[in-house]
């Protein structure tokens, strides 16, 4: 049986990975397949600093937070195992901070240590009246990708460098189940309204004296429309652009001056931090995230479709809860197929 | 009286410190730095120089916290600066953790360092054979930099330094009217203080970047502590060792210590091995002492014996140490003024 997964993004790569680990030694004939046109570090994964924060409400979207608790979890989970620094899997602590009282997140219970700032820590960060500090994790995907791609091509996953253009293009042939991963360019395969990008800007310097992370808001202006400075293993990424409709990927002057300035007022430190790289890149955005089946038709075949598409700007936060979802919903396909008598084993 | 000669010997963290604090509570000294050895080659330089202050079971617990928070205050100007990175101040956040319950739920310093708390139960998951922990953030002096950025600052004022093995005070009382002792180790043979003796520190400095975390042991002999290019393991405590060699053993020991508290150090592959002397002592010396030999007098202030304590209260002893050297030059003025008259 073969399964086509559109997008090698973290989304596309942890979603074949989790439907790999679960149904394999079930079903022997299972034969996965991942398209995409980009590949790490090429993906909008791998621009992403890689700090797990979900945005500051969940919108009483509960199953969001759930996939985000999950995630969360398995990657504490996975902290003291061999593999985290191949994975990118790092504990870092830092602070979000406000110029006005903010609601408590979703995700205050879910990261360690979450608590208010003191007087005097906020003497660090004049013009903010208040903010949390709290532990949380780094997954840098420049890391991850590849480490999720050397254990799916270990376990005789298929990689083809190819643009998909339509879902019936991969899913002639014995190809049963389609995964729909494309993050981005999902609208390309099946017109969505609802996604839209958030365009992203980001500098990357070297400044190695920061160690902890930096997220500012705007309740105004909308999330990461606000300068952050986040530190990762190789560089630290400062940020805080967030246009919603800009197909731009191009890098903007004006967006760099913007986050060099806001930054550097941020952390006077970093006017003397070099810069070594810049990126763009567009999150795709939704007001929710499309984690559902659709059968399609296609000429005279039935093809089982299961969108994972629309993380925003939470992708590496969200990924793991919406790939072991995307994997049950697999397992109700096979079920119905009858080639699974019984319902699949525990979850991972 | 004309310029008045200052003499600093020693150009360790304490030294060049205080030698800055002279040339900021008396600008018409002149001061000048002796040392035999000069950053990066200093006990300093082998420290992590976290702020987490040693106890002294001689010295008035008071008297410590204003030294420890008169150097927090200072850095933390320094940390939130421009200059930041050219002096390796940074803050750090992480976990004193505990195998039985802490003598002190809440240490004099809880207050000075920031977002002091008891670790939760999920933290402290993270160390299965720990009990009980403390959360805080504080801040880090990385050696070399923050030694060559007092460097520079005493070189802006016109502070001389100059690489001298000073064997005897004596020597210097001719060109100095005030001599500031900072030698640290070197005090238990220069001025023959038998109440200094060294605790040696073994440390292994890794590159290890994705470890942002700071991890010390309440019993103080196992700690991570992260600093700008690489991460400080230790460590050793041993009384009495005068001995500068590395011991592989040792190197051994101090990775298997600290990889049990954090697995990701199993992958580090770049160690550099550092031995340091600790300049120990009950109490820190921190007085006046006139010595006096066939009529000549030479005014002295003492400065050493800090131990594993020397970052953590740098700054508040040599402001105390400035303000004896000013009282020093005060009398002598006061006294060659009424010899004018």
């Amino acid at each position: 049986m073969r399964v086509a997964i559109i997008g090698a993004g973290v989304i596309g790569l942890s979603s074949a990975l989790c439907i790999q680990e679960q149904f394999q030694s079930l079903l022997p004939s299972l034969q996965l397949e991942v398209y995409a046109d980009r590949f790490s570090p090429h993906t909008t994964s791998d621009g992403a600093a890689g700090l797990w924060q979900p945005y500051l409400s969940d919108h009483s979207n509960l199953q969001e937070t759930l996939w985000n608790k999950e995630t969360f979890d398995y990657l504490l989970g996975q902290l003291h195992s061999p593999a985290a620094k191949e994975m990118g899997l790092f504990l870092i602590s830092g602070y979000n901070l406000f110029r006005e009282p903010p609601p408590d997140p979703s995700w205050k219970n879910i990261v360690l240590g979450f608590r208010n700032l003191t007087p005097k820590e906020l003497e660090l960060f004049p013009g903010y009246s208040h903010g949390w500090f709290n532990t949380a994790l780094m997954l840098e995907g420049r890391s991850y990708l590849p480490w999720l791609t050397n254990r799916l091509t270990q376990r005789g996953v298929k990689f083809f460098h190819k643009k998909v253009e339509s879902f019936q293009e991969v899913s002639g042939d014995g190809v049963d189940v389609v995964l729909n991963c494309s993050g981005m360019r999902s609208g390309d395969l099946q017109p969505d309204p609802e996604l839209q990008p958030g365009r992203g800007q980001i500098i990357r310097v070297l400044a190695p004296w920061v160690k902890h992370f930096i997220i500012t808001h705007d309740l105004k202006s909308g999330i990461y429309n606000s300068p952050y400075v986040i530190p990762g293993s190789e560089f630290t990424v400062l940020g805080g652009v967030y246009q919603h409709g800009n197909w731009s990927e191009e890098i903007s002057a004006k967006d760099h001056k913007s986050i060099w300035d806001s930054c550097c007022q941020l952390l006077p430190a970093l006017q003397k931090a070099k810069i070594v790289g810049e990126w763009s890149g567009l999150r795709p955005a939704r007001p929710s995230v499309r984690l559902e089946r659709e059968s399609i038709r296609l000429g005279n075949r039935q093809a089982e479709v299961i969108h994972n598409y629309g993380h925003g700007g939470f992708g590496l936060t969200i990924h793991w809860g919406c790939a072991m979802a995307a994997a049950r919903l697999f397992g109700t396909i096979l079920q119905e197929k009858k080639h699974l008598a019984t319902p699949p084993g525990p979850r991972l | 009286m004309a310029s008045p000669k200052v003499a600093v010997v020693g150009a360790g963290v304490i030294g060049l410190s205080t030698a800055l604090c002279i040339t900021e509570t008396c600008p018409s000294c002149s001061v000048t730095v002796l040392s035999d050895q000069f950053s990066p080659n200093t006990t300093s330089d082998v420290a992590a120089g976290m702020l987490i202050p040693h106890i002294y079971p001689d010295t008035p617990i008071h008297r410590q916290k204003q030294w420890f928070q008169e150097t927090f205050t200072y850095l933390f100007a320094i940390s939130n600066s421009a200059e930041a990175s050219e002096a390796g101040i940074h803050l750090v956040s992480g976990w004193q953790i505990f195998k039985s319950p802490p003598k002190e739920e809440l240490p004099f310093w809880s207050d000075i360092v920031l977002g002091f708390r008891p670790m939760s139960k999920a933290e402290l998951q993270k160390f299965p054979q720990h009990q009980f922990g403390q959360a805080f953030t504080t801040l880090k002096c990385d050696c070399p930099p923050y030694l060559l950025w007092l460097e520079k600052r005493l070189k802006a004022t016109g502070t001389q330094m100059y690489t001298r093995k000073v064997a005897d005070l004596w020597e210097l009382h001719s060109e100095y009217d005030v001599v500031v002792n900072c030698t640290g180790t070197g005090a238990h043979q220069l001025v023959g203080d038998k109440q200094l003796f060294p605790v040696r520190g073994q440390v292994l400095k890794v590159h290890a970047p994705w470890v942002t975390q700071f991890i010390r042991d309440g019993d103080g002999l196992t700690y991570i502590y992260p600093g700008i290019h690489r991460v400080t393991l230790g460590g050793t405590r041993e009384k009495g060792s005068w001995s500068l060699s590395p011991d592989a053993g040792t190197t051994r020991d101090i990775f298997d210590r600290c990889c049990s508290l954090e697995p990701s150090l199993h992958a580090v592959q770049d160690i550099e091995v550092k031995v340091g002397l600790r300049p120990s002592r009950q109490c820190v010396r921190l007085q006046r002492e006139v010595l006096s030999q066939g009529g000549i007098k030479l005014p002295v202030v003492h400065n050493y014996g800090h131990g594993a304590g020397g970052f953590s209260v740098h700054r508040g002893t040599a402001k105390e140490a400035a303000h004896l050297v000013e009282e020093y030059i005060s009398a002598l003025q006061g006294s060659s003024s009424r010899a004018k008259l």
